[in-house]
């Protein structure tokens, strides 16, 4: 026989096989073909974008989503004092519910209040945050005035990981999180289990006088399952249980407390066709279950369901050119102690856009059309251009409207002698203009936008007879505001420190009265600066926020404030560390809603065990 | 999938290949390439040269894995991405003075230098190494649609360099799982078109080769 044998240095098992299964032939090594992973929001738009990674959340050891956010790009955010207490994200100064919530792709909050509870929403179960800011009802529909947050939990990845976090600090706050996630022969899982408590402060002065504790215990689950040239199987569950004692400001010794349940469940088909088409279905829902107590009697109960049913077909024209189409089905289903009108609305959205990148430009063209039961039809849409002049460098424009659907509590709020709903509002209305310059080099990235929105309709709750001292209140759209700003936010490394810094610089005004519109900073700075030393990483975060007016009138003024944020971890081996905080440095006492009282200084310490 | 003599090859793989790690050691130059793609447009090569530590712990899982793998007959060579190093590949006929002799003197030297003859006499395997390295890092890419379905894989591809410096009889020896992956290698691989050079390479052999193609996405 002729027998002809080529070697290699390859593992010898690897050889032999080769050998067994065709003795002739030789293995060369490798080539090793890499690209980018891309993720789909960052990549698909031209829009200002902020993503926080589950290692930024980690490096930060922040305990909640506000303090994440705070001071960052066109983040503006105010609360009620402490974890748990009523939390405001003004982005972009727009109001609290034109900011999209968004985990695993369906909406988060509740349909009678019209806002999300980002104070209740447990870090420890999120793997990335995506910010994006400006208009985006054109794909996302109503509430993406300011922009868009979306919030992924956990998944898994090839590498089996497990982890471990107990933690606690001041307040006789605790934390403990755990959690596994890798892949097996069926698929890749993720799960993850959450508990935190705190006895918090005192939150009102005019309030019961004892300390308004907080606590949640979430769990979240996904699995996800490649199915080759066919796409892939995914399914994710989230579930947040919370109770929050709050002050009633109106009767010292209420004892009034909140149990809030928030849940969603995810289910989602990717399937391919050829090349060029991508196909996403996704059925979802999500819970907000809201039980009030006050002196531990039943005081009120607002419970939110929402459906989704959606398909995506995004079809690549070319490499550079996509058309996505789209149709969402979203039911909202309340139930409540109180006895609403309506309790039920569908929105039938239809929604296509076009991405072209041509040499040195990109150009995105969307529209989307909802047709609501109880508002009718809006058309919303946005055009977004971007000029990359330089390899490193590019300028973007772009012009958007967006709206805002109103609340089940605006439409239909039973009449209780004091206030009634208004079943004919419409919707609240958007445009936005904006430029923006970009830089991502070696060492440098920084983007700085500036941008004007004018939002018509907006909702109030005005006396029906502002003459009548006792009239009721009846909401309208009245107002308008105009607001426009500018953001920078520049990223680097100077002497081996990790440098983040963040301007917001903002003129919000009632377009009417020419008012600042409450509770918003006109200027507002955040500075991180980290660093590792070997095993030891250390870092400082100073936020800076301008004065805020607490009232409409602009008679009420809270003064600014600064605050110095320590933080340090320690490795002691590849799998344990050890980590520590110290926030408001100086104990500073500041206000962002009048009287009620924010955090002191406080410390927290916790030790985090990971394995891969 | 057969092999004709099993054993009788088994001993004369174990057996030059003792004689190869230790001849490698010495001399090896390990090359890895890298073809990274940028988003569409800029592709990065980069050609690593490693020392020859990495064959020295290899040689030690040599006794381990051996007996194991008489019995299976369909395992598919499974590379290690990380430490895989260089492979100048040495074609030898039966009928060739073999190094036997030297292995199992244990004779470092002689095999080293046995094996650099016989490299030199045959086919001049660094440069054929070289040549394929070079042709396949500029056509090489990621195809777009894997990437932005974040597929990812290794493709076995086998072929043979014919003794004009042909490459024919591409095949998929092992699919990634995903055929544009398997396909957009294949396509690399007819592109190339060095075949004077291989040619002169191959010095009038006729060579048969497996190519593994790892696609991988790295976070930015």
């Amino acid at each position: 026989m002729q027998f002809r044998l080529i070697q290699t240095t390859l593992l010898v098992s690897s050889i032999f096989s080769s050998c067994l299964a065709n003795a002739e032939q030789g293995l060369l090594n490798p080539v090793i073909v890499t690209a980018t992973r891309t993720t789909q929001t960052v990549d698909n738009t031209l829009a200002p974008v902020t993503v926080i990674s589950r290692s930024d959340i980690e490096n930060s050891q922040a305990s909640s989503v506000a303090e994440l956010l705070t001071g960052m790009a066109g983040m503006d955010i105010t609360s009620q004092g402490g974890l748990g207490t009523n939390t405001s994200l003004f982005l972009r100064g727009t109001n609290t519910n034109h900011t999209l919530f968004l985990v695993d792709g369906i909406r988060l909050g509740s349909a009678t209040l019209g806002t999300t509870a980002i104070e209740l929403i447990p870090l420890e179960q999120i793997d990335r945050i995506e910010i994006v800011r400006g208009p985006r009802s054109s794909l996302y529909g109503s509430e993406a005035i300011g922009g868009v947050v979306q919030l992924f939990t956990r998944q898994g990845s090839e590498a089996t990981q497990t982890n471990l976090t107990a933690g606690y600090g001041t307040h006789n706050t605790a934390s403990l999180s755990a959690g596994t996630s890798g892949a097996t022969d069926i698929g890749s899982y993720s799960m993850q289990a959450a508990a935190t408590k705190t006895d918090g402060i005192h939150v009102h002065d005019d309030g019961h006088p004892d300390k308004d504790g907080y606590q949640n215990q979430s769990v979240t689950a996904s699995f996800k399952k490649l199915l080759g040239n066919f796409g892939e199987a995914a399914l994710s569950l989230f579930h947040s249980e919370a109770d929050n004692d709050y002050d009633n400001i109106y009767d010292a010794t209420a004892i009034n407390e909140s149990h809030t349940r928030q849940n969603t469940i995810n289910a989602s088909l990717k399937f391919f066709a050829g090349d060029k088409l991508d196909n996403n279905i996704r059925l979802s829902q999500q819970r907000d279950e809201f039980d009030d107590f006050e002196n531990a009697a039943a005081n009120g109960s607002f419970n939110t369901l929402r459906k989704q049913a959606l398909w995506q077909g995004d079809y690549h024209l070319r490499d550079d050119q996509t058309i996505s189409l789209g149709y969402e089905v979203l039911t909202e289903e309340i139930e409540t102690s109180g006895n609403y009108a309506e309790t039920e609305r569908d929105n039938h959205a239809l929604f296509g856009q076009l991405q072209s990148e041509f040499s040195q430009q990109a150009l995105v063209l969307a529209v989307r059309h909802d047709n609501n039961d109880a508002i009718g039809h809006t058309t919303t849409g946005n055009i977004d251009w971007r000029w990359n002049f330089s390899s490193e460098a590019n300028i973007t424009a772009s012009y958007g409207r967006a709206f805002k659907a109103p609340t089940f509590n605006d439409l239909y709020w039973p009449d209780n002698g004091y206030t009634f709903g208004n079943p004919n509002l419409l919707a609240e209305e958007s445009r936005s203009a904006e430029i923006g310059a970009n830089i991502k080099s070696d060492n440098v990235r920084a983007s700085f936008n500036i941008y004007k929105t004018r939002i018509e309709n907006l909702i109030d709750w005005q006396a029906v007879d502002p003459g009548d001292p006792f009239s009721p209140w009846t909401p309208d759209n009245v107002n308008n505001a105009v607001i426009s700003g500018m953001e920078t936010r520049i990223e680097t490394r100077l002497f081996n420190w990790d440098l983040a810094f963040n301007l917001n610089l903002i003129d919000p005004r009632d377009e009417q009265t020419n008012n600042r519109l409450q509770r918003r900073a006109l200027k507002e700075a955040r500075l991180d600066l980290d660093r590792e030393f070997g095993k030891l990483a250390t870092g400082v975060s100073l936020h800076a926020a301008g004065g805020r007016y607490d009232d409409a009138a602009n008679t009420d003024l809270l003064p600014g404030y600064g605050l110095v944020n320590l933080r340090s971890s320690y490795a002691l081996n590849k799998s344990l560390s050890v980590k520590g905080k110290i926030d408001n440095l100086f104990d500073k006492e500041y206000e962002t809603i009048r009287d009620y009282n924010n955090l002191g200084r406080t410390i927290f310490v916790s030790l985090s065990y990971n394995i891969e | 999938m057969t092999c004709a003599a099993p054993h009788k090859a088994a001993v004369f793989i174990a057996l030059s290949l003792v004689l190869h790690f230790i001849g490698l050691s010495i001399v090896s130059v390990k090359t890895d390439v890298v073809i990274t793609e940028q988003g569409s447009a800029n592709i990065e090569i980069e050609l690593s040269k490693k020392n020859s530590s990495l064959t020295t712990e290899k040689s030690k899982s040599l006794p381990q894995k051996k007996p194991a793998s008489h019995h299976i007959a369909t395992v598919s060579p499974r590379p290690l991405i990380k430490t895989t190093a260089i492979k100048p590949i040495i074609e030898k006929q039966l009928d060739e003075p073999r190094p036997i002799a030297a292995a199992n003197n244990d004779r470092k030297i002689t095999a080293t230098t046995t094996t650099q003859e016989n490299s030199r006499s045959s086919i001049d395997t660094t440069k054929i190494t070289s040549i394929l390295n070079t042709e396949l890092s500029r056509y090489f890419h990621y195809p777009r649609a894997a990437q932005r379905r974040n597929w990812q894989g290794q493709v076995l591809l086998e072929f043979i360099i014919l003794s004009d410096g042909d490459i024919s009889q591409i095949k998929v020896n092992k699919s990634s799982g995903y055929s544009i992956l398997d396909n957009a290698a294949m396509e690399a691989l007819n592109k190339i078109e060095q075949r004077t050079q291989l040619a002169l390479a191959i010095n009038g052999h006729k060579l048969a080769q497996v190519l593994p193609v790892t696609y991988r996405l790295i976070n930015h």
